[in-house]
C-alpha cells in the first residue's frame, strides 16, 4: 500500500472512493511538478471522473499553466462520443479503461494561456481541441488545438476529434468522385464520415443503420438511399463501405453491402470477436478490409511526416464555416456535467443518441480557478454528507390568534395542547375531557380553562376551532357538532373510523364552510419538508417506488391505556371504535407522507393482515400498492416487532432515491436538486422545533387568511380511502381499487 | 487448373498493391497462420490472405491488429469462387 493510500485510508476512504481520492492527489502533485518545471502557475477546475461501474461524478482537476508548446484552455463545450463512451460505460469488449478514468476526448473553448513557442494561437482565441477529456479546463499541446473559424458554433466545433476520427476513415477509403459509397452506422461517427466523404463527391451514397431513427440525419448529410439492417443490404453493391459502429453484426452488414472486390473500412472499433464465417464471406468476395483506428493515424504521421490531425481538423472546421458540412444535429443535447452519471445512464439505454457537456452550466467559480503552487495536497476526509439547506422559516407570523379548544385530553391530547400553546397565531382557550382530571391536568400544565361540558368547548363565542383528540369513532360526530357550531376542526389522524364516516365529516365541514384538517404533523419534520422540496426540484425524477416497513413493539398495556396509561381505555383494541390496528393507527402517517412528499396517489392495493388470536384489530399488515403513473409500493407494518428495529421508509425514482427512515438522506443524479449529484447526502436533522407546533401554526394562519388548511379533508379522505381499500382487500383476498377524492372544500369562512 | 486460377488471382491482387508495398502473403489458410500473419505484419502493413478457406473458421479478433494497427487485409477469393 502506498503512503498516499495509507493516508487516505486513515481519512476514511475505501474502495472506489479511495482510488478516486488518490487520483485527485496524484493529479494535484503532477500539476505542481509541471508548473515548477514551467516556472508557471497552476489552474484548477472540475472534470467528469468515472470512479466505478455505473458511477460518474465531477471531481477536481488541476493543470500546470501552459508550458512551452502548450496552451491552457477553458473548455466551454465537450462532445460526447456516443459509441466509445457508451461502450466504456457498459464495459464492452475493447472499452474497459481502469477506474478511475476521465472519459471524453473532444472539446472547444477559450485559450486562457499560451506557452512559449506557440504560434497562431493566443490568449482569448476560441479553439477546437482534440484529445481532451470532459473537463472545464485543460492544458494540452498546442498541436491538439485548431482555431475555430468565425461563425462556427462551439458545440459543433467541439466535435473536432470525432471528425478527425471519422475523417481518417474517409481518408483510408481513398474515395474518388463517383465511387459508390455505403456507410454502415448513422451515429455521430457514421454521420461525420458520410458528411466528410461527401466533400470528395462520391457517386451513389447509401446509409445503413440498425433502425430508422436517424434517417433524417442521414438524408441531411446527403444520403441517396437509407436502409435498415432488416432491408436487402446485399443489393447495395457498394465499391467502398465504411463500417462506423464496431458492432460485429454491423460488420456482417458491411460485408454484405460490398460488391466483389470492394473495400471495407473498419472505422468503428470492433466490440467483440468477429465470427470466422464473416472472414470467409470477405474472402469469397475478394474484399479489402482496411483498419482505420485513430491510433493508426499517429503511425501514419510518424511514417509520412506532416500533421494529418490538423489537416483533418481544418477540413472539418473549414467545412462547417463554409456550410459544406452541417453538424448542428450531431452536437446533440446540451448536458450538465454535474449530471454526467445521469447522462451516461441515458446514453447507455438509448434515451439520448448524442450530446455535449455544456460547461457554462457549471458555476463559474468551479470551472477555472488559479491555484497556489505550494499548498497542502487534497488529503481530505471522505466526503461528509452535505445536507441541503433547511426548509425556509417554519414559523408563521401573524397579528391575530386562532382560539382553540381541545377535546380529548389523553396522551396525544396533551401533546397537541402543548403545540397549540407554543404556536404563533394560536391560543388554547379551553380543554374538555369526560374525565375532568385529564382536562385539569392539561390546564395546569399548558394553560387555558377547563370546560366542564362539551358545549363549553364548542362555544363559538369563546373559540374559533376545536382540536379533536378522541377515539376514532368519535371524530365524525364531533366534527359534525363543531361544524354545526361554525367551528373549524382539526382531528388527530385518521380523519374518521372508516371511509363512510370520513365522507360524512368532510361533507359536514364543507357544508358549514369551515376548515377541516387532519393532524399529519410529521410533514413538518425538517427531513420530510426537505424531501418534499427535493422531489419538487426533480431529485427523484419520475417516481418509481416506495418501501415502508414500520416497526413498533407495543406493550400489552398499550391496548388498555395507551403508551402512558394516563387515560385507561380499551378503545384502541376495539374494531368498532378504532376501525383497525396498526394500519389505521400508524401507517396512515406514511400514506400521507407518500402523497405529500412525492405526490404519489395510490390507485390499487393488495393487502393481507395478521391478527393475534382473540384480538379484534390487526397486529400486522402487508400491502402491495400501485400508484397512478405506474410506481409501485410495498407498505408493511407491525405493532409487535420485538425489539422494534428501525422502521424503513424509502422513495425512489428515475434519477434518485430518498431514504427517510432511518437516517434521512438523498441520492440524486440531478444537479437541479441543489445537492451534490451522485452521492448520498444527509437530510436536515431534527431542529428542535415540535412539528405539531408548526402544524398548528400553519393551520391557524391558513384559517385566519380564509384559506383551506394544508392537510385538508381531501388529504384525510385520500388516506382513509387507502385504509378502507386495504382492509377490504385483506378481508376479501382480492386487489381493490382505491377511491379518489377531489378537494371537497370551497372557500373557508375566515374568522 | 484451379491452382492456376488461384495463382492468377493472387498475381492480380499483388499487382494492384501500391508501389513498394511489402505484403505478408498467407497461403496456408490455417487459422493459426492467419493470426500470425496479422500479428507479424508491420503497422499500416498489408496482409494478403490467399490460402484455402477453412470449413469451420474460428472467430477472429480484428481489434488489436487490423483495426488499431491500421492493417489492410486483402482477401483473394478461393479458386472455386472465381467466376
Amino acid at each position: 500500500m502506498s503512503s498516499i493510500d495509507a493516508a487516505l485510508g486513515a481519512l476514511g476512504h475505501e474502495g472506489p472512493e479511495l482510488l478516486a481520492a488518490r487520483r485527485d492527489v496524484v493529479d494535484w502533485g503532477r500539476a505542481r511538478v509541471r508548473a515548477a518545471r514551467n516556472r508557471g502557475g497552476v489552474v484548477g477546475g472540475v472534470g467528469v471522473v468515472v470512479t466505478a461501474r455505473g458511477r460518474a461524478e465531477l471531481r477536481p482537476v488541476e493543470h500546470a499553466l501552459a508550458g512551452p508548446g502548450e496552451i491552457t484552455v477553458e473548455l466551454l463545450e465537450s462532445a460526447i462520443s456516443p459509441g466509445t463512451e457508451r461502450a466504456q460505460w457498459l464495459r464492452l469488449p475493447n472499452a474497459q479503461p481502469d477506474f478511475p478514468y476521465l472519459p471524453g476526448y473532444s472539446g472547444a473553448g477559450r485559450v486562457i494561456a499560451a506557452g512559449a513557442g506557440v504560434s497562431g494561437i493566443g490568449e482569448g482565441d476560441l479553439v477546437a481541441v482534440a484529445r481532451v477529456p470532459h473537463a472545464s479546463v485543460a492544458t494540452v499541446p498546442a498541436a491538439y488545438a485548431t482555431p475555430v473559424p468565425d461563425g462556427v458554433e462551439l458545440a459543433e466545433a467541439a466535435l473536432v476529434y470525432l471528425a478527425i476520427i471519422s475523417g481518417y476513415g474517409v481518408r483510408r477509403a481513398g474515395i474518388a468522385a463517383g465511387d459508390a459509397l455505403c456507410v454502415v452506422g448513422a451515429g455521430p461517427i457514421g454521420a461525420l464520415a458520410q458528411r466528410l466523404a461527401a466533400l470528395a463527391q462520391p457517386g451513389h451514397v447509401t446509409v445503413v443503420a440498425a433502425s430508422g431513427r436517424r434517417e433524417a440525419s442521414a438524408r441531411l448529410g446527403g444520403a441517396d438511399r437509407f436502409l435498415t439492417t432488416a432491408d436487402d443490404v446485399d443489393a447495395v453493391e457498394a465499391g467502398i463501405v465504411i463500417e462506423a459502429t464496431g458492432d460485429p453484426g454491423a460488420l456482417a452488414t458491411a460485408v454484405a453491402a460490398a460488391r466483389p472486390g470492394a473495400m471495407v473500412v473498419l472505422l468503428g472499433s470492433p466490440r467483440g470477436t468477429t465470427p470466422g464465417e464473416l472472414l470467409v464471406a470477405a474472402r469469397r468476395k475478394g474484399l479489402r478490409l482496411v483498419g482505420a483506428h485513430i491510433s493508426a493515424l499517429s503511425k501514419e504521421a510518424k511514417r509520412d511526416g506532416g500533421d494529418p490531425f490538423q489537416e483533418l481538423a481544418h477540413l472539418f472546421l473549414d467545412g462547417l464555416a463554409r456550410g459544406a458540412i452541417s453538424a448542428a444535429d450531431l452536437a446533440g443535447e446540451a448536458l450538465d456535467a454535474r449530471e454526467a452519471q445521469l447522462a451516461y445512464r441515458r446514453l447507455a439505454r438509448g434515451a439520448i443518441e448524442g450530446g455535449h457537456f455544456d460547461w457554462t452550466l457549471v458555476p463559474a467559480g468551479e470551472r477555472v480557478r488559479r491555484r497556489a503552487l505550494v499548498g497542502v495536497p487534497p488529503l481530505r476526509r471522505s466526503p461528509e454528507a452535505s445536507a441541503p439547506a433547511a426548509p425556509a422559516e417554519r414559523r408563521v407570523a401573524g397579528t391575530r390568534s386562532l382560539r382553540f379548544s381541545l377535546v380529548g385530553c389523553g396522551d396525544v391530547g396533551l401533546h397537541n395542547a402543548r403545540a397549540i400553546a407554543a404556536a404563533t397565531g394560536a391560543e388554547l382557550v379551553a380543554s374538555y375531557d369526560p374525565v375532568e382530571a385529564l382536562a385539569a391536568a392539561v390546564s395546569e400544565r399548558v394553560g387555558g380553562e377547563v370546560a366542564a361540558e362539551l358545549d363549553e368547548a364548542l362555544d363559538p363565542d369563546r373559540v374559533d376551532a376545536v382540536f379533536l383528540c378522541v377515539p376514532h369513532d368519535l371524530h365524525t360526530p364531533l366534527v359534525e357538532q363543531a361544524a354545526a357550531a361554525g367551528l373549524h376542526a382539526v382531528v388527530e389522524k385518521p380523519l374518521a373510523v372508516d371511509l363512510a364516516a370520513a365522507e360524512r365529516a368532510a361533507e359536514a365541514a364543507a357544508g358549514a364552510g369551515v376548515a377541516l384538517s387532519v393532524c399529519f404533523p410529521y410533514r413538518h419534520e425538517p427531513a420530510m419538508a426537505a424531501a418534499r422540496e427535493l422531489v419538487a426540484a426533480g431529485a427523484l425524477g419520475e417516481p418509481h417506488g416506495v418501501t415502508v416497513a414500520f416497526h413498533a413493539d407495543k406493550p400489552e398495556s398499550y391496548w388498555v391505556g395507551g403508551f402512558s396509561g394516563r387515560s385507561p381505555s380499551g378503545w384502541r383494541g376495539s374494531l368498532e371504535r378504532a376501525g383497525g390496528g396498526v394500519l389505521i393507527m400508524n401507517l396512515t402517517h406514511y400514506v400521507d407522507f407518500v402523497r405529500h412528499v412525492a405526490g404519489l396517489e395510490p390507485v390499487r392495493v393488495s393487502a393481507a393482515t395478521r391478527t393475534e388470536p382473540g384480538a379484534e384489530v390487526e397486529d400486522g399488515v402487508a400491502i402491495t400498492v400501485e400508484f397512478a403513473g405506474g410506481a409501485l409500493g410495498s407498505v408493511s407494518g407491525s405493532a409487535s416487532t420485538r425489539g422494534a428495529p428501525p422502521s424503513r421508509f424509502e422513495l425512489w425514482g428515475e434519477v434518485g432515491s430518498l431514504r427517510l427512515e432511518p437516517e434521512p438522506a438523498v441520492y440524486t443524479e440531478s444537479a437541479a436538486a441543489g445537492v451534490a449529484p451522485g452521492r448520498w447526502c444527509a437530510l436536515p436533522e431534527d431542529d428542535g422545533v415540535d412539528p405539531r407546533r408548526v402544524f398548528v401554526e400553519r393551520f391557524a394562519a391558513a384559517v385566519l387568511r380564509g384559506e383551506p388548511p394544508e392537510a385538508g379533508a381531501a388529504d384525510g379522505l385520500a388516506v382513509q380511502a387507502f385504509v378502507d381499500a386495504a382492509y377490504r382487500s385483506a378481508r376479501d383476498g382480492i386487489p381493490v381499487d382505491v377511491a379518489t377524492y377531489a378537494s371537497s372544500h370551497g372557500p373557508v369562512r375566515a374568522r | 487448373m484451379l491452382r492456376a486460377m488461384a495463382q492468377s488471382a493472387l498475381d492480380e491482387v499483388l499487382a494492384g498493391l501500391p508501389p513498394g508495398a511489402e505484403p505478408v502473403v498467407e497461403t496456408t489458410g490455417e487459422p493459426v497462420a492467419v493470426e500470425a500473419a496479422l500479428r507479424d505484419a508491420p503497422d499500416l502493413g498489408i496482409v494478403v490472405l490467399a490460402g484455402p478457406v477453412p470449413d469451420r473458421p474460428p472467430p477472429v479478433d480484428l481489434y488489436g491488429d487490423l483495426h488499431v494497427r491500421g492493417l489492410t487485409v486483402v482477401c483473394v477469393p478461393p479458386a472455386h469462387d472465381i467466376p
